[in-house]
């Protein structure tokens, strides 16, 4: 059993710094794309008034630097599902008092990712929506919607894997105080 | 054979810390929509002044968030409820000599009116905000409504109290009086 703890500690430690440096990459990546995208060329073209073919440039820019900034965050996406399950496995690691099983280690996971993607995916809406905004005022509109209904269920799907193990250390902690009860009551 | 006051003692401690931690997640996934909502959805909403079809985002965003929030919260009333039984059992268990029915019975009213004002006030906190966001008639209904129902329940709580604390002081003046 202390050997899966290690294992699985020293498995967790491994993926985050593999998977922390590849975000960092990544995200600086799309950001430098949305400074240029958004606040050089986009102003450029706005400001000289650039059309082709009757079309203004500017929604297209934006449509261009929108699909360039999903490419790279779908990257990132991947890096912040595996930060998620290491940080579950560190989580039960060390709650799990060296105890630990598979069903654990997969609710905190799980618990970790939904929390992890809300805050991302809240992040990303703000670069986003400025751009999509660009493109078109009503697809914003919905996307926005969209996100916001899916960091709920992100978020309900974290408090559901919590709430079953809390539910168990819980059962454990009064298992442990209704026991200790029991030993003075005999002396 | 354990007694009724033990046997009482291990269902309310088995109670109470199962309840504990559901309800602390409930909550604070609560709390993390309406900081995700209040903060960052509906204040960006605004600022880009979104709408579909010439409804504002912000206040489309304000409805799912407070559904949420409310499922969340409904969710958690059945936790408190279980709280307030198991620490009426541990009260009727510590007051007096023996537990009755109708003591634990009168102490669950007493502490289940408690905790629901104490939720009821700490709830309108966040809905307020967010009802006056989609409608402020809405808000003021649910104020006034809110307000009703706390009073009735305090109502409720003391005239529980003054029951036990009555059948507690006519105790002591039966035991004064046999000295």
């Amino acid at each position: 059993m202390a050997d899966l703890t290690a294992k699985t500690y020293a498995e967790a430690m491994r993926e985050i710094f593999d998977s922390v440096p590849k975000l960092v990459v990544n995200l600086l990546t799309a950001f430098l794309i949305y400074i240029f995208g958004n606040k050089v060329f986009t102003t450029i073209s706005a400001r000289l008034g650039l059309t082709i073919a009757g079309i203004q440039v500017v929604p297209l820019i934006n449509a261009v630097v929108l699909l360039s900034m999903i490419y790279f965050v779908y990257k990132c996406f991947g890096e912040i599902r595996d930060i998620a399950e290491s940080f579950g496995k560190l989580i039960a690691v060390n709650i799990g008092g060296g105890v630990m099983d598979e069903s654990e280690v997969k609710d905190y996971s799980s618990a970790m990712r939904g929390i992890l993607y809300a805050i991302a995916l809240t992040a990303l809406s703000y670069f986003f929506m400025d751009v999509l905004n660009g493109v078109h005022g009503m697809l914003a509109g919905l996307a926005m919607v969209l996100i916001v209904i899916m960091v709920i269920l992100l978020l309900f799907q974290s408090v559901n894997a919590l709430n079953r193990q809390f539910t168990a250390l819980g059962k454990q902690a009064a298992d442990q105080i209704l026991a200790e009860a029991e030993k003075s009551a005999k002396k | 054979m354990p007694s009724k006051k033990a046997t009482m003692f291990c269902e309310a401690m088995r109670e109470f810390w199962d309840s504990i931690p559901k309800l602390v997640v409930n909550l604070g996934t609560a709390y993390l929509i309406y900081l995700f909502g209040m903060n960052a959805f509906i204040p960006l909403a605004d600022s880009l002044g979104l709408t579909i079809g010439g409804l504002a985002v912000s206040q489309v965003t304000s409805v799912v968030v407070l559904c949420a929030m409310a499922l969340l919260v409904y969710r958690s009333l059945s936790e408190l409820r279980d709280i307030a039984e198991a620490l009426a059992k541990f009260l009727a268990v510590q007051v007096g000599e023996d537990v009755t029915d109708e003591e634990v019975e009168d102490y669950r009213t007493a502490i289940r009116g408690l905790i629901t004002v104490g939720a009821i006030v700490i709830a309108l906190y966040f809905f307020l905000g967010m009802l006056r966001g989609i409608n402020v008639v809405v808000a003021g209904v649910v104020y006034i409504i809110a307000v009703l129902y706390c009073i009735m329940l305090l109502l409720r709580t003391g005239s529980a109290l003054e029951r036990e604390i009555g059948a507690w002081a006519e105790e002591k003046a039966r035991r004064l009086d046999s000295k």
